[in-house]
């Protein structure tokens, strides 16, 4: 079990620059990735992407910089998430899922430098 | 049936735009194509740089000058990328800039094709966003979009990308949007709480020592007014970031300077000596305050168009207020009004005049060869008090910083956050541009000007006349005093040489060139380039051992300002 960080983002699609953004959001602070993923909500291009993120003196600059990207509707921090990595085997081919377990434990909302949600 | 060239030549011409700086090429050639006919009718103007760099910091100081978003151009690949400083300096000052780039066609894509980049990947984190349009119907709205998101919030640059063959393509109906729309973009709110606007004029009513201040908010939001009321209101001198000294007059006798690593050292001591700090429109960068534990202790109250550069503060904050400065300091000042003035700040005041009249002593030595503040000083009483004032980045910029005198709001421009050499002469030119009824100066040095003096060709053929002077020490000077002062004097790769006669290469680009020997040359030399009224290059020869002060040690605390050179006897 690993625990850290997790964030939530909730954007718009255009382009897959949108994750290249996001992603190197976090790069250009130093921030590690321990996991990713995310998909399209609805037709509008709404998004949403979970991020597993290790803690890093960086860490708030980089959500805040994030909660004030264009395309970027709002970002959520969840202390204290937890995440599991459960393996299986099926026909031979080895498969991870990745479970965030809820904990209720949102921390913070951010979007355009107001705190939300 | 109009092409996608079309739509943007139109669209541009829709948001107001009256001049593009830009280079063509294979790619961004369609819209030229498109823009002969705004060319001939007059309604859209074309200033061909001689660098990309060039465009992006003419739109810039276009811009800045201006009040409204600066356009430039480029061809895809080399054109593009050449866009990359003026379009990051332009994101660090909040500067609106419109960059439309030409990109290869979709067909010839992922094949290092000729003069293909990727300008989106490339650009993404060095704008305040980058579009790849996607359809030739889509062109309107996202340029309109690009404006909404360079001018709104925090301004800053945008970049649409265009793939030459949606340019070359034709559509039935275009459709010319109402409004921009942009999902995920909210430009900040000003939402004032009166309960916060109230605590904070009574902190500021109860102080002993207030101090204001200043960043480029109060620029772009034309606050200098509300600054200077509320300061005489309550006997609170000024000081100012670098960007933020435009936007106040410097004959206004609280006005103390520049602060933070090549602050006056009065200014820096009144910081330090204050119990209040009202912050307002400035992000407190590094080059501000680069120690924060030099505020620490004493009540500060910050106004900021962004909450999250309040947030990103390593400092408490007593008081935030979130929204355009001029709209909240009216509501200070009202405020101020209801709580009432503690009468005078006598001993205040007459503390930080007392600052000043100190270290005057060390600013002003006047001996042998030409002293760059004695220099500023004939220029700034040569010139009209409205002069436009631009600056390359060096030693000539902190000379700038602490000895040129604004008279007039919007009147300095400078690569402040990212401290772009080779700003100044493309940055004279869209100013210049902006506003043709006035002087524009361009104050360099010669390092920093020989960076981008190809532009100076743009200047002569387009009878755009801006005079540079350019502060002549053979070297690169800052690089060199660092190097004195904190690399234990072991000077390295610095000097010019004497090959350069900037004289020459004025008239080479049919410029007009003086060389300047004493003071009263460069009067009359200054005299005689506002007269002639054509673009002109006067040469300052500087001696090398000049240092740019008073200057902090990288890293240092205000309280260390270092205010002579290791040569000075003193």
């Amino acid at each position: 079990m690993v625990r850290g960080k997790v964030i939530r983002v909730v954007c718009y699609y255009r382009d897959a620059s949108l994750l290249e953004m996001l992603v190197g959001t976090f790069r250009k602070l130093l921030i590690d990735i321990s996991w990713f993923c995310g998909g399209v909500v609805d037709e509008s291009g709404l998004y949403e992407v979970y991020l597993g993120v290790k803690d890093s003196p960086n860490l708030l600059t980089a959500i805040l910089d994030l909660s004030t990207s264009v395309s970027v509707s709002s970002v959520e921090i969840f202390d204290n998430a937890d995440t599991s990595d459960y393996t299986s085997r099926d026909d031979g081919i080895t498969k991870i899922v990745k479970i965030y377990i809820s904990s209720q434990s949102k921390s913070d909302c951010y979007s355009w430098g107001e705190r939300c949600g | 049936m109009p092409t996608g060239a079309k739509l943007v030549v139109e669209t541009l011409r829709r948001e107001g735009v009256k001049v593009v700086f830009g280079i063509p090429g294979l790619s961004n050639m369609p819209i030229y194509d498109e823009l002969i006919d705004y060319l001939k009718n007059e309604e859209i103007k074309h200033i061909l740089m001689r660098h990309e760099q060039g465009a992006a910091h003419a739109a810039d100081g276009y811009a800045r000058i201006s009040g409204r978003p600066g356009v430039c151009t480029a061809t895809s690949g080399p054109g593009s990328m050449n866009l990359v400083t003026g379009l990051i300096t332009a994101y660090w000052d909040n500067s609106p800039v419109i960059a439309i780039t030409g990109q290869v066609s979709r067909s010839s894509m992922g094949r290092k094709s000729f003069q293909e980049a990727d300008v989106v990947g490339v650009m993404q984190h060095i704008a305040k966003y980058v579009v790849q349009i996607r359809e030739v119907g889509e062109i309107p709205l996202w340029i309109r979009n690009a404006f909404h998101i360079a001018i709104s919030g925090k301004p800053g640059p945008v970049v649409v990308d265009i793939p030459r063959d949606l340019l070359n393509a034709k559509i039935n109906e275009e459709v010319w949007p109402e409004e921009p729309m942009v999902l995920g973009y909210k430009p900040f709110r000003t939402v004032i709480n009166p309960d916060d606007v109230v605590k904070a004029a009574k902190i500021l009513v109860e102080a002993e020592r207030p101090l204001v201040l200043v960043g480029a908010g109060v620029f772009w939001s034309d606050a200098t007014e509300e600054v200077m009321r509320l300061s005489e209101l309550l006997g609170m001198p000024i000081v100012s970031t670098l960007l933020g000294k435009s936007a106040i007059p410097h004959n206004n006798p609280l006005y103390l300077g520049v602060v933070g690593y090549y602050g006056r050292a009065e200014a820096n001591n009144a910081l330090l000596e204050s119990d209040v700090v009202l912050v307002v429109g400035a992000r407190l960068s590094d080059r501000t305050l680069p120690s924060c534990n030099d505020i620490v202790g004493r009540k500060i109250i910050v106004v900021n168009i962004d909450p999250t550069d309040v947030m990103k503060l390593p400092m408490k904050v007593d008081v935030e207020i979130y929204g355009d400065a001029k709209k909240v300091l009216n509501m200070l000042i009202s405020s101020v009004n209801v709580v009432g003035r503690k009468v005078g700040r006598v001993g205040w005041i007459s503390r930080v005049k007392e600052l000043k009249e100190y270290y005057s002593k060390y600013y002003y030595v006047d001996d042998e060869g030409l002293k760059p503040w004695k220099v500023l000083k004939v220029i700034r009483d040569a010139v009209p008090g409205d002069s436009i004032v631009t600056t390359g980045v060096g030693q000539h910029q902190m000379w700038i910083a602490s000895f040129w005198d604004v008279f007039k709001p919007r009147t300095l421009i400078t690569s402040g956050g990212m401290g772009t050499m080779g700003f100044g002469l493309p940055a004279a030119i869209g100013a210049k541009v902006a506003r043709p009824d006035r002087a524009v100066i361009n104050l360099d040095g010669d390092g920093s000007f020989l960076m981008t003096m190809n532009n100076l060709a743009t200047a002569v053929d387009f009878n755009i006349p801006v005079i540079t002077v350019v502060f002549d020490n053979r070297a690169l000077g800052l690089v060199k005093q660092v190097q004195e002062l904190f690399f234990r004097g072991r000077v390295v790769g610095i000097d010019f040489g004497p090959s350069t006669d900037y004289v020459k290469l004025a008239e080479g680009f049919g410029a007009v060139g003086y060389d300047v020997a004493d003071y009263e040359d460069l009067r009359a030399s200054l005299r005689k380039a506002l007269n002639d009224s054509v673009a002109s290059v006067i040469r300052v020869p500087i001696s090398r051992d000049e240092f740019a002060l008073p200057q902090l040690p990288p890293g240092g605390s205000l309280k260390e300002v270092i205010l002579y050179g290791p040569r000075k006897g003193y």
